[in-house]
């Protein structure tokens, strides 16, 4: 899977005689050729390792895309478990599908069928916003590896929702009916997002959802939810999003619409809400961000993502007013106790980028990921934990880079994940191997390769 | 009376021989020494007439001595007789008597000697061989002539030595009787000593200039001492003279090289622009340049031309009988191109780039090591940079080495070796 250029000199030679033969062979056959790909006196390459990338929906029906952060989930078993959102291109239909890789890298026949991928709402339904996670719950004798979350409108003609959360066995058959679980007390019924998460210190599954003007969580232990918490609330809340730190602990944070009374003169604020390692609510604070607002103005539902790293947790952010229109993103880091660590990073590849989500990797550099006008799709960044931007292999430089193909209708949102040692991103692009032309793609390489450091 | 009329007689006698010797010699003298030895002569007849008869036979035999004449001679022989030298007389008769010619004058000089011989002893000296130089009891007296002669002596015991060159000197006891001459026979016995004559040539003829044919080489003879000289030959050859001095206590040793006849060998003249060249006939070494053999086998033979450092250079000569195959042949030397100054800077610019490559290429690994350390941008185009520079000096050396060594390999033909032959009959 990984495209390495040949003459690889200190990698080969370490393999024996005949490939050093080769090797030199192979060298002096370049030579002939005066490749760029390899020199004559030390066979450098620093940008010698390419990602891969795959597309993930089979049917290519509808028009696919990643709807948001915990698009995806990398299973005890090894399995990748991937959702995605498909609709037509009217939005009178919408649906929420998903599919599962090996962990050798082939698609999985979904529950020991011939089917590769599979809707997961019930027939009918206009449902929207999957997410995926990892599950450990026993439920009458049967075993939840994972669970899916997505949102479902009540009626066609109304704007009333409900959130539901399906749980999978290993092989990807649903435990219980399909919709069968609905997370949230029936006062919080009304829930136009949710977002799903697995403590395991907690052995809890979590779930984060929102109304309009209401945060809640709820979590479950076996299969059976317990009671609705509510985290905060605003005038209007947009979207939430949620991560679990290695320490059980997590943060949560929502976008909601600017209000004199929170942001801090005329910069644009997000709800935030940290949870101890039993996930209960710990504290709330408000989260300022550089993007500024202009009173009166109607605001783009900005987007919202969490990571949690082994000390702190990265909110990446993004909003603008419908009056600007270009939208700007930021990241930024807090510690466990919700103290900025370092003034917002501005996520920027041309004048237009959104749609930010954050990742940890395991050296505890940040991964954040968004989708730039400019780039015309996802695009990535690597940035140290010192705070400074990290030389990647793939964009051959400090700074943002390139990720996969490309996505000129800015649909989606891109959602990293770290499955093992392989750093995926799942996110929206163009690509005419789809019959419709947009799909769900899986971006990936190890992660170590990302930033080239000599072990 | 009588005595002093015959002597006045024999007085007027000498005059007219001393004018008429006077007329001879006037007619003679046109060299110095005829004119001093007429002079002398003339000074002696005045010395005569004035009866000064010692002086003026000092002044005959000083004319004799520088042109010996048989008139002075005779005048002397008188002059001897007049004074009662009968002895010297006698000798100077016999110098007269061999320098005579016609019958007459010897029957005179004859009757001379004999009416002398009345008064003194005479040995007839023979030496075996002739030629000898004869003394008289001692050699400090000088010699009264070569062998055969006769010789006046005083009556009584005499010692009649031989000297022959050749010979060793060898003396004889003879008793000397007024009015008689007594034999004496000598035999001389001759010096001999080795020769050795060898040659190139087996066979070659020996011979004396005189023709006498001494053998064959190799060849050891004895031969009386003295100087000879040699003629040496062989058939095809050229003769050769040589000279030998033959001595008792050593063997004369000769070593002879003949030569062909030029007629019938091939000569070769080889020259080449660089000393020292070897030069070989059909394989054999034949010297080094330049070189002239004169005794070549005519035919086609095949020349090669050597040296060190040099390329060689072959060919097929023809050789005729009496002509002279002429080279002239220029070797070529490789280093000359090799150390010229393109090669110089072709293969130590190469070096130099290609070590250049390696140092750079040197701190390219520690670039890359720095950026393994702590990838960045800054130390991924330092690592670049640094084996791009590296690439280019190592290329380049590459380039450079491959050309001039290509140069090196394909160099122009004018370089090598070439000659030209010539052929003068």
């Amino acid at each position: 899977m990984r495209q390495r250029r040949r003459c690889r000199r200190e990698r080969l030679l370490a393999k024996g005689p005949l490939i050093r033969r080769t090797c030199a062979a192979a060298r002096w056959l370049c030579i002939g050729l005066s490749s760029q790909a390899c020199s004559l006196v030390n066979a450098f390459d620093a940008c010698d390792e390419q990602p891969s990338e795959r597309r993930v929906n089979e049917r290519g029906d509808l028009t696919e895309f990643v709807a948001g952060p915990g698009a995806a989930a990398g299973l005890d078993t090894g399995r990748l478990l991937v959702s995605w959102a498909a609709q037509s291109e009217d939005e009178a239909t919408s649906e929420v599908r998903y599919g599962m890789y090996s962990p050798t890298g082939e698609k999985v026949s979904i529950c020991s069928g011939s089917a590769v991928e599979k809707t997961f709402n019930a027939e009918g339904a206009y449902a929207m916003l999957p997410s995926a996670s990892v599950a450990d719950l026993d439920h009458f004798g049967d075993h939840a590896a994972a669970a899916l979350a997505w949102t479902e409108r009540l009626t066609t003609d109304t704007n009333e929702r409900r959130s539901r959360v399906l749980f999978l066995d290993a092989a990807g058959c649903g435990v219980g009916s399909p919709g069968s679980f609905s997370p949230f007390s029936p006062e919080f019924e009304n829930v136009g997002n949710v977002s799903i998460g697995w403590s395991a210190r907690a052995h809890t599954l979590l779930a984060i959802g929102n109304s309009t003007s209401h945060v809640v969580m709820a979590h479950v232990t076996q299969l059976d939810w317990g009671p609705t918490t509510e985290l905060g609330g605003s005038e209007l809340v947009y979207r939430t999003a949620f991560a679990i730190g290695p320490q059980g602990d997590a943060l949560v944070a929502w976008s909601h619409a600017p209000s004199l009374s929170r942001a801090t003169a005329n910069r644009v604020s997000f709800g935030a809400a940290l949870l101890d390692e039993q996930l209960e609510k710990r504290k709330t604070f408000e989260v300022t961000t550089p993007i500024e607002y202009e009173y009166g103005s109607s605001v783009v539902p900005p987007h919202v993502g969490v990571a949690a790293g082994k000390d702190r947790f990265a909110i990446t952010v993004d909003g603008a007013t419908q009056d600007h229109g270009a939208p700007t993103a930021y990241v930024l880091e807090v510690d466990g106790d919700g103290h900025t660590l370092a003034p917002a990073r501005k996520l920027e590849l041309g004048d237009r980028n959104c749609c930010a989500t954050p990742l940890y990797l395991a050296d505890g550099s940040l991964f954040v990921s968004w989708l730039s006008a400019e780039a015309q799709g996802s695009v990535g960044l690597l940035v140290g934990p010192d705070g400074r931007e990290r030389f990647t292999s793939v964009g051959c430089k400090e700074g943002p880079f390139v990720l996969g193909s490309r996505n000129p209708d800015f649909i989606g949102q891109p959602s990293p994940l770290l499955a093992g040692d392989t750093l995926h991103v799942l996110h929206t692009a163009t690509t005419p191997t789809d019959p419709l032309s947009t799909a769900v793609l899986d971006w990936f390489m190890p992660a170590a390769q990302l930033w080239p450091v000599a072990p | 009376m009588k005595t002093a009329l015959q002597r006045r007689s024999r007085l007027c006698q000498l005059l007219v021989a001393v004018v008429l010797a006077g007329s001879t010699f006037s007619a003679t003298a046109s060299a110095d020494p005829a004119t001093e030895a007429s002079l002398l002569h003339e000074l002696g007849a005045e010395l005569y007439k004035q009866g000064r008869y010692a002086e003026a036979l000092e002044k005959f035999i000083a004319s004799n001595r520088l042109v010996p004449n048989r008139n002075v001679v005779l005048n002397i022989a008188r002059t001897f007789a007049f004074l009662e030298r009968h002895q010297d007389a006698f000798n100077w008769y016999t110098t007269l008597l061999e320098m005579t010619g016609d019958d007459a004058s010897r029957i005179s000089v004859t009757d001379e000697r004999a009416k002398l011989l009345t008064k003194v002893g005479a040995v007839h000296v023979t030496t075996t061989p002739s030629g000898a130089e004869l003394y008289i009891d001692r050699k400090e007296l000088g010699s009264v002539g070569k062998s055969p002669r006769d010789v006046g002596v005083a009556p009584g015991q005499h010692r009649i030595i031989a000297v022959l060159d050749g010979c060793r000197d060898t003396s004889v006891e003879v008793e000397a009787r007024v009015g008689s001459v007594t034999e004496a026979p000598v035999a001389l016995e001759q010096i001999v000593g080795k020769l050795v004559v060898s040659s190139n040539v087996e066979g070659a003829r020996v011979q004396l200039a005189d023709g006498r044919v001494l053998g064959s080489t190799p060849l050891e003879t004895s031969l009386a001492v003295g100087r000879y000289e040699l003629r040496v030959g062989h058939p095809g050859f050229s003769e050769q003279r040589a000279w030998a001095t033959v001595e008792e206590a050593e063997p004369a040793r000769l070593e002879l090289s003949l030569k062909h006849d030029p007629a019938t060998v091939a000569t070769l003249s080889v020259r080449t622009g660089a000393a020292h060249a070897r030069i070989s006939l059909d394989g054999k070494l034949l010297g080094v340049a330049p070189l002239l053999v004169q005794d070549l086998t005519p035919g086609d033979h095949r020349l090669s031309l050597s040296g060190d450092g040099l390329e060689p250079w072959t060919t097929v000569l023809p050789l005729e009988p009496g002509g002279t195959t002429r080279v002239d042949a220029r070797l070529a030397d490789p280093r000359a191109a090799t150390w010229s100054g393109w090669r110089w800077i072709g293969y130590g610019g190469s070096a130099a780039l290609l070590a250049a490559g390696g140092i750079v290429g040197i701190t390219a690994l520690n670039a890359k090591a720095s950026f393994e350390r702590e990838p960045s941008t800054e130390s991924k185009d330092r690592m670049e940079s640094r084996n791009r520079v590296a690439d280019v000096l190592f290329a380049s050396g590459a380039v450079v080495g491959i050309v001039t060594g290509s140069w090196d390999f394909f160099r122009p033909a004018a370089t090598h070796s070439r000659g030209n032959v010539r052929l003068d009959r």
